[in-house]
């Protein structure tokens, strides 16, 4: 009980540590295929100190975007930890936790994006808003079908696709980076952000991506692997596959539309989601 | 009389304009040379020379202002219509006298005349009678009013204080500001964009941020023939050597001057060189602006290799310091042309496997394909040149509508699309790299011997000595984004005037009904499509960039003056 507790934690540290790292890797991955160097692969962690060293700016809107952009990363931390205690305890509760924390954290990356007196940010609020609502539910609905069933044969797995596919559109990659898209509303959602603030905005973002990364795996492996040791090694391995997986697919897309996105995706999940539930459904034995 | 029958065995249909714009409207020839023939026609009759030449098929070229107060008292401009079709350009002339200075507006007759007209009307001070919409182009809002810095006794060094912006015309909702600094635009320009939603309605535009006085610096003393060359090629940071090339053809023939074929072929190879370059680093930004990186760093990967062969053949990346009033200042010899040959086969075997790629990826498909419609008619009214034109139906292009250089000597095929798109832009782009590279391939082929200079121009004889003054010269050059006219009156030693028109002039009023009613999302991309280059488009007036106190632009809180396209 005690050793779970522990490697929880010690799993959520490091996925904390971790986080801008694999983001370093990505950048590396991502420019090898690019046909250049690439950064160092602690990159992301000093660019984040430098960030955390300059001067605090309060954008425009107040304080009130502040507190909401560390809220934003507490939650994300808070959930890394939940994903984590997952990993051991595969109590009901426990899965409730991890999708009021999934709800929870989009809501504040909206509630940011909104209240920023910019109109691009305004504008990359309601395309947040259309990521969000194209992926989210169903992510929530599949980690709650798992926790209140169980997973007690290789059907279940037919479930895998969905939560690939949500968890990829809640990490903002291309072409679901629309919410940012530098090139059309210069940074949409970050543009008011600068210094220590786009410091915890970016820790919290690298921090949703690792959750992500890790909930295919987190969902479905303490259902087939016992040791809590072996369950750590898997997790972690598997983790870092699946990020790496998705920069590369990242790198081989495009941006898309939003209204072109949102249907596409949205119908994608939903089939998905059907399919798990239809499976699941039927009787085991 | 006389004079028409000069050019008349030459051009037969040219006679013919001639003559009816002599006969019917009261003109005059004050000159010609070959493809060019200058008529003044009086006041009243330039509406209706307009209407004339633009029904019976000329493109606006331009127009160009011009103070001729010192030699007779009055103000003039000169409206540039190229027959392309045939091959011709016919250069309008119309005077006002100092104490009387307006000209008909041929705006509503001549769609694209409307930013050369409000140019004239900023730089030189001539009114335009029977313009609807009359506002600065040019000068920022804190330029004095009546100080109109192309005329004669403005020094061009001559900072004006700031004065108090006037009421300049603004949009009276707010859109969505792009500029003047922006991701996608890495220069500063100015747009707002009116939306519903996600749908673009309106558009505004003010440009002319970062004026360079180039015109101006042109007829001041600084400057002789001999140094404009390399003037001109600063004009632009991506296509230079168009910009040299175009004035030095105009001070060629101006002098009466033809380079050796040799140093004709070799500025041909260097124009293509920098089409390649410049389209495939076009097809990058592209690539960018609709969020597929690994399209943008692969096809600059593959461009890398032209800029070096521009360095090898040129001494710098950037094209610059070739070109001369008489020939090219190096040779090419037999180890550059196996450099270049070898070099050229692999920028095509790699575009060719990019160029497949990028078009196949679904996301650019899908948001190029539909987007930024420019229909034939507008692309007409408008005078659109290049890609832009080809893009959209319309068939110019300067290689083949003036052939100049050595593209008499060679074949190529000009990519034409119908469906005005931005996909048809990124078409006519790609094929055009593939036809460039045939084209310096057939160059080198049959590269002429002999020299590579003209024998009248050496160090002993300055150039600026065979240029005589009183002279006229319009040239065109088929630039990356399409044509490039530089007009010039000569001076005693400098030009009396030198205009320049570069694409991105024409192309940018194209834009208004490009992004009406599109996607913003796509927005970015249709204003990349025009390939706009600020820096050729702003080259024009003395502002004074480093104090610009009273010039800043704010983008919320007023203060904006933005235009109507």
């Amino acid at each position: 009980m005690y050793l779970e507790i522990l490697l929880a934690v010690a799993l959520a540290v490091a996925g904390v540590v971790l986080a801008p790292i694999y983001d370093s890797l990505e950048r590396k991955i991502k420019a090898r295929l690019h046909s250049r160097v690439g950064p160092p692969i602690l990159q992301t962690w000093y660019d984040v100190l430098k960030l955390l060293a300059k001067e605090l700016v309060i954008p425009e809107g107040g304080y009130f975007i502040a507190a909401i952009v560390f809220t934003e990363l507490f939650l994300s931390v808070a959930l890394l930890v939940t994903v984590n205690f997952l990993l051991f305890f595969r109590s009901l509760t426990m899965y409730v936790l991890v999708a009021v924390f999934i709800s929870a954290l989009s809501a504040a990356t909206l509630v940011k994006s909104v209240a920023q007196n910019n109109l691009f940010s305004v504008i990359g609020g309601f395309r947040e808003y259309s990521v969000v609502l194209s992926a989210e539910p169903f992510l929530i609905l599949l980690v709650l079908l798992i926790g209140a069933r169980g997973v007690t044969d290789l059907r279940a797995l037919v479930g895998l696709a969905p939560v690939v596919l949500t968890a990829y559109v809640m990490t903002a990659r291309i072409p679901f980076d629309i919410a940012e898209a530098e090139p059309e509303i210069a940074s949409g959602i970050m543009i008011e952000l600068s210094g220590p603030l786009l410091a915890a905005n970016e820790l919290s973002l690298l921090t949703r991506r690792y959750v992500m990364a890790s909930l295919p795996t987190y969902l479905f492996l303490p259902w087939f692997v016992a040791s809590p040791l072996l369950r750590v090694g898997l997790g972690l391995t598997l983790t870092l596959l699946t990020w790496v997986i998705f920069a590369v697919v990242a790198v081989l897309l495009g941006r898309t539309r939003a209204a072109v996105m949102l249907k596409g995706t949205t119908i994608t999940t939903l089939a998905l989601t059907l399919l798990f539930i239809i499976v699941e459904s039927v009787p085991y034995g | 009389m006389g004079e028409r029958s000069r050019y008349l065995p030459e051009c037969p249909e040219m006679g013919e304009v001639v003559r009816k714009l002599t006969e019917e409207y009261g003109g005059r020839v004050i000159f010609s040379r070959g493809t060019e023939v200058y008529v003044e026609v009086p006041r009243h009759a330039l509406r209706d020379v307009a209407k004339y030449l633009y029904s019976s098929g000329a493109f606006l070229k331009t127009c160009a202002a011009v103070d001729e107060r010192p030699l007779n008292s009055s103000f003039a401009v000169y409206h540039i219509f190229g027959m392309d079709s045939r091959g011709y350009d016919v250069v309008v002339k119309v005077s006002a006298p100092e104490n009387d200075a307006w000209v008909p507006s041929i705006v509503d007759v001549v769609p694209a005349a409307d930013w050369c007209e409000l140019e004239a009307r900023d730089m030189i001070g001539i009114e335009l009678r029977g313009r609807k919409l009359v506002r600065r182009l040019v000068l920022p809002e804190d330029w004095p009013e009546d100080l109109h810095p192309l005329r004669k006794e403005v020094p061009h060094d001559f900072r004006p204080p700031s004065v108090k912006a006037g009421s300049e015309f603004r949009p009276a909702e707010r859109g969505i500001p792009i500029g003047p600094y922006h991701p996608v635009l890495h220069e500063p320009e100015y747009f707002e964009l009116l939306v519903e939603g996600e749908t673009v309605v309106d558009v505004y535009y003010r440009g002319f941020h970062v004026h360079r006085g180039i015109e101006k610096l042109g007829e001041s003393p600084r400057f002789t023939y001999q140094k404009i060359p390399f003037l001109a090629e600063r004009i632009c940071g991506i296509c230079g050597f168009v910009h040299s090339t175009c004035a030095i053809m105009a001070m060629e023939k101006a002098a009466g001057i033809k380079p050796p074929e040799r140093a004709e072929y070799i500025r041909t190879i260097v124009l293509e060189l920098e089409r390649i370059h410049s389209h495939l680093l076009w097809v990058g930004v592209a690539a960018h602006v609709l969020g597929y990186d690994a399209g943008f760093m692969h096809t600059w990967r593959v461009r890398e290799p032209v800029m070096i062969l521009s360095e090898l053949i040129t001494g710098s990346r950037k094209t610059y310091g070739l070109n001369l009033v008489g020939g090219v200042r190096r040779d090419v010899d037999k180890d550059k042309v196996g450099k270049i040959m070898k070099t050229l086969d692999r920028v095509e075997r790699e575009f060719k496997e990019l160029a497949n790629l990028l078009t196949s990826v679904p996301q650019i498909r899908k948001r190029a394909q539909g987007t930024g419609v420019l229909t034939r008619s507008e692309a007409r009214a408008l005078s659109v040149v290049g890609p832009v034109a080809r893009a959209s139906g319309l068939y110019r292009d300067v290689r083949k509508d003036y052939p100049y250089l050595a593209y008499k000597e060679v074949s190529f095929k000009v990519p034409l699309y119908t469906e005005g798109d931005n996909l048809a832009r990124v078409l006519v782009r790609v094929e055009e790299v593939f036809e460039s590279i045939s084209i310096i391939r057939q160059l080198l082929d049959k590269l002429p011997g002999g020299p590579v200079m003209h024998e009248k121009c050496s160090a002993v004889i300055p150039v600026d000595e065979l240029i005589p003054p009183g002279k006229y010269a319009v040239a065109a050059v088929e630039a990356p984004r399409g044509e490039d006219v530089h007009f010039l009156m000569t001076g005693e030693g400098r030009p009396y005037r030198w205009r320049v028109r570069a694409p991105t002039y024409q192309n940018i009023p194209a834009l208004r009904p490009m992004l009406r009613g599109d996607p913003l999302a796509d927005a970015p991309l249709t204003i990349a499509s025009i390939d706009p280059c600020f820096s050729c488009t702003d080259r024009a007036l003395v502002i004074d960039v480093r104090t610009g106190r009273a010039r800043t632009i704010k983008l919320w809180g007023g203060g904006v003056d933005a235009c109507r396209l």
